[in-house]
């Protein structure tokens, strides 16, 4: 064992959830060595194009159309373009099986997808946490809101989480920074919504933006958001949440962290001798060297899908079908979010207002079906983005001169357009799954992932039930020309993959216990969405990011009373 | 009949184009895709008069922008499929021979009401001829597709422009406060 290769904690993945892991290790004073497959991403320096205007691009925007057929996965995906590309793993060179068709959209480098992401944020409530006891799916989560609720908040403050106070029983409130505001139209759907249901409720969407400055984002180094809303490029003012501008350079100033990009984990190292895992083996994803690597801790937070890779492709005579998978339910019960269907319309009314500018974020309606109670023929419910915006608009018609004064003349504003898409709860099943294939590997000598996950009935009943709801909601409130749609995605496109190593009280039916440990290697900790019992309708970034500060902390309180060794 | 006439002549020399790209004239671009368009100064300079009179910015300075002809060459490729690819640029070459066919002089020597009232009946003419063979059809559809693509790249080569941003569009990098609700 070399002694420049022990820590005390090593973090796998660099991304949002990983980044949670490594600065509370390392605030708390652990040697923390950070393993990243990707190449590293400094804050500003590595955003090439945060600052290009739309005329700067060679292609206007656009990927062409030869690179979306060779990745037609991450083609599909709506923040895949000319500005961000180089953030999104290419489906080709990262090869995964799909039994199902499965879109597995994918950020290799430091920062992994928060660099991306839509920065939407809402907590749990235990009507997420109590749903798989109360109907009788997956396994009982074996945690409440309680024990989550206070690293909520210390995640919201640290973050910058902007909001209002809905007092909301489904969708609790948190440490808010000021939301922006809804535009009219939105308003007047709040108010329709509150006129003529009792448990539907239209919000500003809470997104980790800085919109007011506080002295913990002055020591980060970041700024106010300018609502540029060219975030998915990275921000220079660092006014979103990424683990780039926030948690790695943070875990850095204590002079624990060790960052080692470029860096493939292979696999975990379980001694049989002393019944726990002492370490983790690494590829350099360009010598193609492996190092093995040696700690008290190890944190699994490289993405879901690939934390289960990881888990099944760390084998010993201990786990020989993958660490801690004793019960067989290691890569099983995978769900996801249910993001088909989405329904327009058209406001007529309101034609003398408009709304100038950009915002990072919109409306939100939280989850309201079967919350209370069990009153539909599904399972569990959905939430739903909604907005209003009116666009400018100018003919194109006519050639020549004629078509010239119709590009320059002054724009008309079009009429209130108004949409909303289902964010729908999938419920976990042990044929939705992830295995690894007996043969076939990647360049670095892991095998390749199949991945089997697909909608059930269930889904499909959720689907017609949103687009019924959803226009009953904006007849009441005077829309017309209401469109729906189902448009069919497989499932991956939603980016919100969960489960395979569910938490858990029964060793026998879960893989991690209350702490995220591993039930049988209790020094092994999963923080990503791997960790998920199921899914609920939120955005799941800010639990993840919650559980692994819970998580993370209580590991070193465990190792200060030697209670882990 | 006439314009049977042409789209015969123009399906042939489509079919004998594509054989045998020595045998054309300079302003005929050889039929090959995923290769960005090499344009010689007679091709650009004809793709632009064409642009030109389709969206003529004879009086919007350009100060940073790439030619209309360079923006083609890149993007004809760039995104379409090579079937698209390939009917573009047989359509063009059609396109190119058809109006000098009709006008009966030289393409340097049209002038751009010819172009206009070309693209006018070429894009306003649904009806398709009858008893027109598989070939001539091909050869109407390939000057369709061109028609359209030069006309919406013409108008995207000016609404991308930094120019066409900043003062019609109004684009900022940094837009300010969000109004959420205004007089229109
Ligand atoms: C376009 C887009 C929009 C999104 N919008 C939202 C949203 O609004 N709200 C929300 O909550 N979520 C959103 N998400 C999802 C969000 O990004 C993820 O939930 C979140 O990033 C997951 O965190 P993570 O740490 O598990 O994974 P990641 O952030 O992906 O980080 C995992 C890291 O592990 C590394 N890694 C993987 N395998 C290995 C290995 N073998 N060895 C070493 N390193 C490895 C990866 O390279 C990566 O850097 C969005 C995602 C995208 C792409
Ligand atoms: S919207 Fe805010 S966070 Fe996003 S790029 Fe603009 S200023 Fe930065």
């Amino acid at each position: 064992m070399q002694n420049s290769n022990k820590y005390d904690a090593i973090v796998i993945g660099a991304g949002m959830s990983g980044g949670w892991s490594a600065k509370e290790l390392c605030e708390r004073g652990l040697k923390t060595l950070l393993v990243e497959r990707g190449r590293d991403v400094k804050h500003i320096k590595d955003y090439p194009t945060t600052n290009l205007k739309p005329w700067e691009f060679e292609y206007r925007g656009e990927i062409s159309r030869a690179e979306k057929e060779a990745n037609p996965s991450i083609a599909r995906c709506y923040a895949y373009r000319e500005d961000n590309k180089h953030f999104f793993v290419k489906d080709m060179e990262h090869p995964y099986i799909q039994d199902e068709e499965f879109d597995w959209i994918r950020g290799y480098q430091v920062g992994g997808k928060s660099l991306m992401w839509a920065r939407q944020t809402q907590r749990w409530s235990d009507f997420d946490f109590e749903g798989p006891l109360r109907d009788g799916f997956a396994v009982d989560w074996p945690i409440r809101y309680k024990d989550l609720a206070p690293w909520y908040s210390y995640v919201e403050k640290f973050a910058g989480i902007s909001g209002n106070k809905d007092g909301l029983d489904t969708l609790p409130d948190g440490e808010f920074l000021p939301a922006l505001d809804l535009n009219c139209v939105e308003k007047h759907f709040q108010s329709s919504l509150k006129r003529n249901y009792s448990d539907r409720h239209l919000i500003y969407g809470r997104c980790a933006h800085i919109t007011e400055q506080r002295e913990i984002f002055r020591q980060q180094g970041r700024g106010l958001c300018l609502n540029r809303t060219e975030c998915e490029r990275g921000c220079p003012f660092g006014g979103y949440f990424n683990a780039n501008s926030t948690t790695i350079p943070w875990a850095a100033k204590t002079g624990n962290l060790t960052l080692r990009p470029n860096a493939i984990l292979l696999s975990i190292i379980y001694s049989d001798k002393e019944n726990k895992a002492i370490g983790v083996r690494v590829i350099d994803s360009e010598s193609k060297e492996i190092t093995e690597y040696f700690a008290k801790l190890i944190f699994l937070n490289a993405g879901a899908l690939n934390t289960l890779l990881i888990m099944l492709n760390s084998t010993s005579e201990r786990f020989p079908n993958g660490i801690g998978n004793d019960n067989g339910a290691l890569g099983k019960y995978v769900a996801f979010h249910n993001y088909r269907s989405r329904i327009n319309a058209i406001c007529e009314d309101f034609g003398d207002r408009k709304s100038v500018g950009k915002r990072p974020t919109s409306g939100y309606i939280p989850r309201f079906r079967n919350v209370y109670r069990q009153e539909t023929g599904f399972l569990r419910g959905y939430a739903a983005g909604f907005s209003a915006a009116r666009y400018s608009q100018r003919t194109k018609d006519g050639i020549g001169q004629e078509l010239k004064e119709h590009l320059f003349a002054p724009s008309e504003l079009g009429p209130w357009v108004v949409n909303s898409h289902m964010m729908g709860e999938t419920v976990p099943k042990a044929t939705n799954r992830v295995y690894l294939d007996p043969q076939k590997t990647d360049e670095w000598g892991m095998p390749l992932l199949h991945i089997s996950v697909k909608y059930d009935d269930n889904d499909e009943r959720m689907i017609r039930d949103f687009q019924d709801q959803f226009t009953d909601m904006f007849e009441k409130a005077g829309f017309v020309d209401i469109k729906v749609s189902d448009d069919h995605r497989a499932p991956g496109l939603d980016i919100h993959e969960m489960g395979g190593a569910r938490m858990g009280n029964d060793p026998n039916t879960s893989i991690l216990n209350r702490w995220h440990q591993v039930h049988s290697c209790k020094n092994i900790i999963v923080t990503d969405g791997a960790c998920m019992t199921s899914t609920s309708t939120q955005n799941p970034s800010l639990t993840y990011m919650a559980m692994a500060a819970r998580a993370a902390n209580h590991a070193v309180d465990e190792l200060e009373k030697g209670a882990i060794l | 009949m006439e314009r049977r006439k042409a789209l015969k002549g123009l399906a042939a020399l489509a079919a004998g184009l594509t054989l045998l790209p020595g045998c054309r004239d300079k302003l005929q671009i050889e039929v090959r895709a995923n290769k960005k368009l090499e344009l010689n100064d007679a091709q650009s300079t004809w793709i632009e008069a064409i642009s030109e009179a389709i969206l003529p910015k004879d009086d919007v300075v350009f100060t940073t922008y790439e030619s209309f002809s360079k923006y083609i060459s890149k993007m004809v490729t760039f995104r379409n499929s090579e079937e698209a690819q390939v009917a573009f640029i047989n359509g063009y070459n059609s396109c190119t021979r058809d109006i000098s066919i009709i006008y009966e002089t030289r393409t340097s020597k049209i002038k751009p009401q010819q172009i206009i009232s070309y693209f006018e009946r070429i894009l306003g003419d649904q009806e398709p001829l009858l008893n027109t063979s598989p070939e001539e059809m091909k050869v109407q559809k390939d000057i369709l597709f061109f028609c359209h693509q030069v006309r919406k790249m013409s108008i995207e080569h000016l609404t991308t422009s930094r120019e066409y941003q900043e003062q019609v569009l109004e684009y900022k990098l940094v837009p300010g406060s969000y109004i959420s609700c205004t007089k229109a």
